[in-house]
């Protein structure tokens, strides 16, 4: 039994040594600054005016946050992109795996397609959208007009309803193969007997899915929506670069609220605030998940 | 043990080698609408001093990125930075900018436009060297407005509505607009919004003890001339609330515009047979404003300032003052077409015998304004650009939109 803590530290030294240095990158790179940034959230910093210097407020920063309509807008917008390019993601993620889940020729094939979307760039993705989108010559206005869906060319990142669409449509087809990927994985352990015996049982597709393969597929489905929700929380580069969060701020999502706090109106201290109360929100999320999605797991 | 002594003594002989290298300074500008002549030119300045110049080409809200977290984060990437007018009091104000006054010789300022001067100064203390003066101007399709029976361009804002409507036509693929604007909810809208406010006798920002006065007169009609020309009379293509500057000059050499504002420039890439559908059709003419006023534009004169935390700063500044030397800014105007900052090149025959309309050039900025030059001025502009989306969307009246905007400005200057 080891009685003290330097004995500890005598008996593991070698270990200790050993992951020094990646305590060392990890306690500069996150460790210290998500101390900082907390520290600075508690002060009310305007870099353009440095003789003030920064001034401690406590939970002001929070709290004026909390009290501005512009914040909950942002809010509400970055919970419905998650909230519909998740579910999306998960629809299509989840009828992809199954299909490429059984065999069939060129399948290989299939699936190194499939993550052509995931491996570009956000940027790239962000401006090929654009042009699908464009309202002179872009493909989308083509199709449509083609399928007697609209009768005339739209400037579709120009109405404030469709801009947002728009966004989360290009989000999900780049994001989609990576959900495809983790609910494949997931699917693999799960034998072939289990199958069988569901039929057996009397099982169609339906049931099997819902009530047989759903349940095994949980701590998949529960890894891939934790981050693809904390992805989605955090969207910024598509919108920078298909919208710059406009039309009218239809799609100024939170990273772009705190962006202007901390960036174009140097407030640091409110945009720490604002980052924090971003942390605390998927904290909480990611709760509700695991109490959802993993708490009957066997 | 004495080879080990010997790969050290190799080993600092190098390092002292490379250290006493040639000087190095990081220039970060966007050296695309004057297609690569800044460059020529450093390079140039490096073969006469021998210092390298390292430049690197962002887009304009990529330099203020990058500017921005250099300069939070300390680290001193670059030495000199392109700077717009409107960054130069928060730059000056956080301390990021090296003030050089005491560096500049007064006499060679007093021979540079006021405007350009004004951009690099913040409370009497000059914090970059002018690099090139900059308006918004009107450019046209000549050829598509005498098919339509005009023989000179607009000089007010009525005829400009009036040739608009009339150049509209086609439809589809084919479909030409009068007007295409840089309407996308970015500082783009600001400049054009700027530009026609002042072109109404009674339009001004904000008022002599800086408050908003948009609201009131001429802001609220600029605010509705833009609407009613995307909304009533359909002369505006609704894309504009989609466009950046960029964009509206494609639109422009695509033969999809007749009639545009934009800085400097268009006409060199309208006109270029390579990249242009209607090479030789653009001009460039006044902006037109209701009378008694001739014109008006909006100021974008930029500088090149060195950063507080540059690695080497006397370096820089010799950068700094090559690039504003008379002769490279004589060529900087004819291959780029961005403006001295000379006043009086503005009237040297040699240029006007190489460019088209030349006086053109000269004449608008005396009838140019600029933009608030406070520190908050990020916030009052991502405010106006909101409300006057909102306008341009028919969501809130004209009036309703400025009004909600003046109120919210007020609010963040404690007025």
């Amino acid at each position: 039994m080891l009685s003290s803590v330097s004995q500890w530290m005598r008996k593991y030294r070698t270990g200790l040594l050993f992951i020094l240095p990646a305590l060392v990158a990890i306690g500069a790179v996150f460790v210290y600054p998500m101390i900082n940034s907390l520290f600075l959230s508690l002060h009310d910093i305007d870099l353009t005016k440095p003789w003030r210097g920064s001034i401690f407020v406590g939970l002001k920063n929070y709290r004026d946050t909390l009290a501005n309509p512009a914040f909950w807008d942002s809010v509400w917008r970055t919970a419905y992109f998650s909230v519909a390019s998740v579910g999306l993601e998960l629809l299509i993620g989840f009828i992809s795996a199954l299909t490429l889940n059984e065999t069939f020729a060129g399948r290989a094939i299939v699936r190194s397609f499939l993550l052509i979307p995931w491996a570009l760039l956000t940027m790239t993705n962000g401006l090929m959208w654009i042009w699908i989108f464009n309202p002179h010559y872009g493909m989308f206005n083509a199709i449509l007009t083609k399928l007697g869906l609209i009768d005339s060319y739209r400037v579709w990142l120009a109405d404030p309803f469709w801009a947002m669409h728009a966004v989360i449509l290009a989000d999900v087809w780049k994001m989609a193969p990576f959900m495809t990927l983790l609910i494949l994985a997931g699917l693999q352990p799960i034998s072939q007997d289990v199958y069988d015996a569901a039929e057996v049982d009397g099982a169609g597709t339906w049931t099997k899915i819902w009530y047989v393969i759903g349940p095994l597929l949980k701590p998949a489905l529960l890894v891939a929506v934790v981050l693809r929700t904390m992805g989605a929380f955090k969207v910024f580069d598509i919108i920078y670069i298909m919208t710059s969060g406009g039309p009218a701020d239809s799609t100024k999502v939170l990273t772009f609220y705190t962006y202007e706090q901390a960036f174009r109106y140097y407030r640091i201290g409110m945009g720490s605030a604002v980052s924090w109360l971003i942390t605390l929100v998927l904290m909480i999320l990611i709760v509700i998940y695991i109490k959802l999605l993993g708490a009957d797991v066997e | 043990m004495r080879v080990r002594t010997s790969v050290l003594a190799v080993l600092v002989v190098l390092l002292l080698a490379c250290s006493a290298g040639a000087e190095e300074i990081t220039v970060l500008w966007g050296d695309v609408l004057t297609r690569g002549i800044w460059t020529e030119y450093a390079a140039k300045f490096e073969k006469e001093t021998g210092i390298k110049v390292n430049a690197i080409n962002v887009s304009y809200d990529q330099r203020f990125d990058k500017v921005v977290t250099s300069a939070m984060s300390g680290v001193g990437s670059f030495d000199v930075i392109q700077l717009d007018a409107i960054w130069t009091p928060q730059f000056a104000a956080a301390g990021w900018l090296w003030d050089i006054t005491d560096k500049v010789d007064p006499e060679v300022l007093a021979q540079i436009n006021p405007a350009a001067v004004d951009a690099v100064t913040y409370h009497g203390r000059i914090y970059g060297l002018p690099f090139f003066n900059s308006a918004k101007l009107f450019y046209y399709n000549e050829k598509m407005l005498q098919e339509a029976g005009f023989d000179r361009p607009p000089q007010t804002l009525d005829e400009l509505l009036e040739y608009a409507i009339a150049l509209t036509k086609g439809s589809g693929q084919d479909k030409v607009w009068g007007t295409v604007w840089s309407w996308a909810q970015d500082e783009c809208l600001i400049c054009d919004y700027v530009a026609l406010v002042y072109a109404y006798p009674d339009g001004e920002m904000f008022d002599e003890n800086g408050r908003p006065a948009f609201n009131k007169g001429g802001g609220v009609k600029a605010l509705q001339f833009m609407v009613d020309l995307l909304h009533k009379y359909e002369a505006a293509d609704p894309a504009s609330l989609t466009f950046h500057e960029d964009d509206v000059n494609k639109a422009l050499a695509a033969g999809k515009a007749a009639m545009i504002l934009n800085w400097e420039g268009a006409v060199q890439e309208a006109n270029d047979p390579a990249t242009s559908k209607v090479p030789g059709q653009v001009r460039v003419g006044l902006i037109p404003a209701q009378p008694p006023l001739t014109s008006s534009t909006t100021l974008g004169p930029e500088g090149l300032a060195i950063m507080a935390n540059a690695p080497n700063k006397e370096a820089a500044l010799k950068f700094i003052e090559y690039m504003m030397d008379r002769e490279v800014q004589k060529a900087i105007f004819v291959n780029g077409g961005f403006f001295p900052v000379y006043n009086d090149l503005y009237n040297d025959p040699e240029l006007a015998a190489m460019v088209d309309d030349f006086h053109i050039y000269g004449e608008q900025f005396s009838y140019g304004h600029s933009r608030p030059k406070v520190v908050e001025y990020n916030e009052i502009s991502d405010i106006l650009q909101l409300e006057i989306h909102n306008a341009l969307l028919q969501r809130k009246t004209p009036h309703q939109a400025l009004d909600d905007a003046a109120a919210k400005i007020n609010a963040l200057l404690g007025n």
